[in-house]
């Protein structure tokens, strides 16, 4: 589904330039529910961009169902993302103007569909997450928990094939840490792939596949990858 | 477009102290651009009327600062003397005369002080009652243009003119019976009341010189003795009266000719005071004719001088009707006030800038992470930029209205003025965008996402 081949990455700021990934190989099948494992600053953040299309390459291939993608090319990963990928992220990464229903709700306005459609769809997905009576609450009114599950519910609710997930227990507590690791459980099991940047262990231990990530190498493969 | 309209109503009805703040801002900073315009123009305008006819050119000086000054004349110390001594050097200055009519609705004012003074049998005695019935039935062969019906009767409104010598001179006035007015006339004993007018030819049927009569001016009822009457058809050309200017000639065969008093006398009480304080602001606004030769920069420099008067004083601001309006008002100050409110308007006008430039840029930072977030989640770019368009031309469009509001002239203002306004208002939007497309385009994704 997803391959990277030799994928570097720099950063230049005031003309130093930092070497972030350095050569990176990697294989993501379809239905695979990955982590991505490594200490601070190893560049396991960047790869994940990388791999949702935030970011350009500096140098490498990246094909995504076989098919080359130009991350230069702003229009096309804005497209790509549209159509394949829900982002989950450390933050949340909730507007704080909008309440629940209309944070879950925003991808399906984006794609223009019908009201009775987004409102059908948003109500599936709240109820799905245990969202139900917070509809009208803002992210500054719920939970470190009850947010990541609104982040979750807007992620899914574009049914996308693939969720990328940043540090997604970063603020979580332990109790909600274990519900999102069944909801992960379940939406993979629902053949949706599942690629995960984490520190945390227990995360880990429902992936297939791990990568650690040192001085922007993939360093160790856990699971069922090999490296090229 | 939909979905810009939509983010609009979203971000204001959750964000609206925020965007009111920036609206206010926006009000402040318009006030300010568009009365710096406004005197920046008014510097340079041509205040004054050519009369073709008269081969003459007229400046008609209004008080500015009256309302708009934060002088309160009423509280200050010996603003009364210091009316009478500028409108002394204005009486001396023969550039400067003085007219002014009071039309039928301020003459109804009258009627009920006289009432409350007199009762309602006074009525018979008060000439300057317009609708009643009986005197003035007959047309003159100048019709005028102000015929009332009363109980199924024709008659005329009434008008009353306060006017002083030069106005006399200027307009050629003279009576066809009696005297005109002495220099003891324009001296009002407020003790006594007394007082002396001319009547309008029509009256010379009903009256005759020596009669008294009551009339009511605001606060004061006086006794009126009739010291002549007008010759038929005596005209104020409208060329240098405040309220009529550019409108046909006032004929006076129905009016009431009153003194411009240029000394009030007797005072003993605060209604003595406020009655003697009311006469001299109205006294005080007069014209300043000039040749139609003279140049402009004497214009000036007259105008100038007369202002002065007023500024030793300090009581006062002086201005060309039609003129400036704004920032002139600081010409009616004590120059160090002047130099201070001047210094406190820029100071003001600095932080205006720098709000608006902080509550922006909290704006973009704030919208940089909901842009970052909508374009994850499938908003198009162009669609974000769109919206902020939206958004701040809404802003902005809304706080000139209001400025527009907050200022009711304006709009009356000539043509040019209101098409500079508009432009800055474009130009405001068009930076707003440019520093917005400017302050999302040098951040990543990645960074926009993260706040922290």
């Amino acid at each position: 589904m997803i391959s990277l081949i030799d994928v570097k990455k720099t950063y230049t700021k005031n003309q130093m330039s930092t070497d972030v990934l350095k050569g990176i190989n990697l294989t993501i099948n379809q239905g695979d529910i990955v982590c991505i494992m490594g200490v601070s600053g190893s560049g396991k953040s960047t790869l994940l961009n990388i791999i949702s299309g935030l970011l350009p390459l500096t140098s490498g291939e990246y094909y995504y169902k076989d098919k080359k993608l130009n991350t230069n090319n702003y229009n096309e990963m804005e497209q790509f993302r549209h159509n394949n990928i829900g982002i989950i992220l450390q933050e949340f990464a909730l507007i704080e103007d909008f309440s629940v229903y209309e944070n879950i709700a925003l991808p399906l306005r984006y794609q223009k569909n019908s009201s009775k459609f987004i409102n059908n769809r948003t109500s599936t997905m709240i109820k799905k997450l245990g969202l139900e009576g917070k509809e009208n609450y803002y992210p500054d009114e719920l939970s470190g928990g009850q947010q990541q599950r609104v982040a979750i519910a807007r992620a899914l609710t574009k049914e996308p094939e693939l969720i990328i997930a940043d540090e997604p227990t970063g603020c979580l507590d332990e109790h909600n840490t274990h519900i999102l690791l069944d909801i992960f459980k379940e939406l993979n099991q629902q053949g949706i792939t599942i690629i995960i940047a984490t520190h945390d262990k227990v995360l880990s231990s429902i992936c297939n596949k791990i990568f650690y990530l040192k001085n922007g190498l993939i360093k160790e493969v856990r699971g069922n990858q090999t490296l090229s | 477009m939909k979905q810009a309209l939509y983010d609009i109503i979203y971000y204001i009805r959750r964000d609206i102290s925020k965007y009111l703040l920036l609206i206010l801002q926006y009000i402040l900073f318009f006030t300010l651009i568009g009365n710096t315009v406004l005197y920046i123009d008014g510097l340079e305008k041509n205040d004054q009327m050519y009369c073709k006819k008269n081969g003459y050119v007229y400046i008609k000086l209004v008080q500015n600062s009256f309302n708009s000054s934060f002088i309160d004349i009423w509280d200050i110390p010996m603003s009364i003397e210091k009316m009478q001594l500028t409108l002394e050097k204005l009486n001396n200055d023969k550039r400067f005369i003085f007219s002014s009519l009071l039309h039928d609705q301020e003459i109804k004012a009258f009627v009920n002080e006289v009432n409350r003074y007199f009762g309602e049998d006074s009525y018979d005695d008060f000439l300057a009652h317009s609708y009643y019935p009986g005197y003035y039935k007959e047309y003159p062969s100048n019709k005028p243009s102000n015929e009332q019906y009363w109980n199924n009767e024709q008659t005329i409104n009434m008008s009353m003119c306060k006017i002083d010598s030069d106005s006399i001179q200027h307009y050629g006035l003279s009576v066809s019976e009696g005297e005109i007015f002495s220099d003891n006339d324009y001296v009002f004993d407020i003790g006594s009341g007394e007082v002396s007018i001319l009547l309008g030819a029509a009256y010379q049927e009903y009256f005759d010189i020596g009669d008294t009569i009551h009339l009511a001016t605001p606060i004061k009822i006086m006794t009126a003795t009739v010291k002549g009457f007008l010759k038929p058809n005596s005209r104020i050309e409208n060329d240098t009266t405040y309220e009529n200017m550019g409108e046909a000639p006032v004929i006076l065969d129905y009016s009431i000719i009153m003194p411009c008093f240029k000394n009030i006398i007797g005072i003993e009480n605060n209604e003595d005071k406020k009655f003697a304080s009311l006469e001299y602001n109205n006294n005080l606004y007069g014209t300043l004719i000039f040749d139609s030769k003279v140049s402009k920069s004497i214009i000036k420099d007259s105008i100038k001088e007369i202002n002065d008067y007023y500024l030793e004083q300090g009581i006062f601001t002086m201005t060309p009707l039609n003129g400036n309006n704004g920032f002139l008002y600081l010409q009616g100050e004590e120059s160090v006030s002047i130099e201070l409110l001047a210094l406190l308007l820029f100071c003001l006008f600095i932080y205006n800038i720098l709000a608006i430039h902080y509550s922006l840029n909290y704006f973009i930072k704030k919208q940089r992470h909901a842009i970052a977030i909508q374009i994850l989640n499938g908003k198009k770019q162009k669609h974000v930029i769109l919206s902020w368009c939206f958004i701040i031309a809404f802003i902005i469009m809304t706080s000139l209205i209001l400025a527009y509001l907050y200022d009711g002239t304006w709009i009356l203002q000539k043509i040019s003025f209101n098409i500079i306004m508009l432009l800055i208002s474009a130009l405001l939007i068009l930076l707003n965008i440019f520093f917005f497309i400017k302050g999302i385009s040098k951040k990543t994704m990645h960074e926009m996402l993260w706040r922290h």
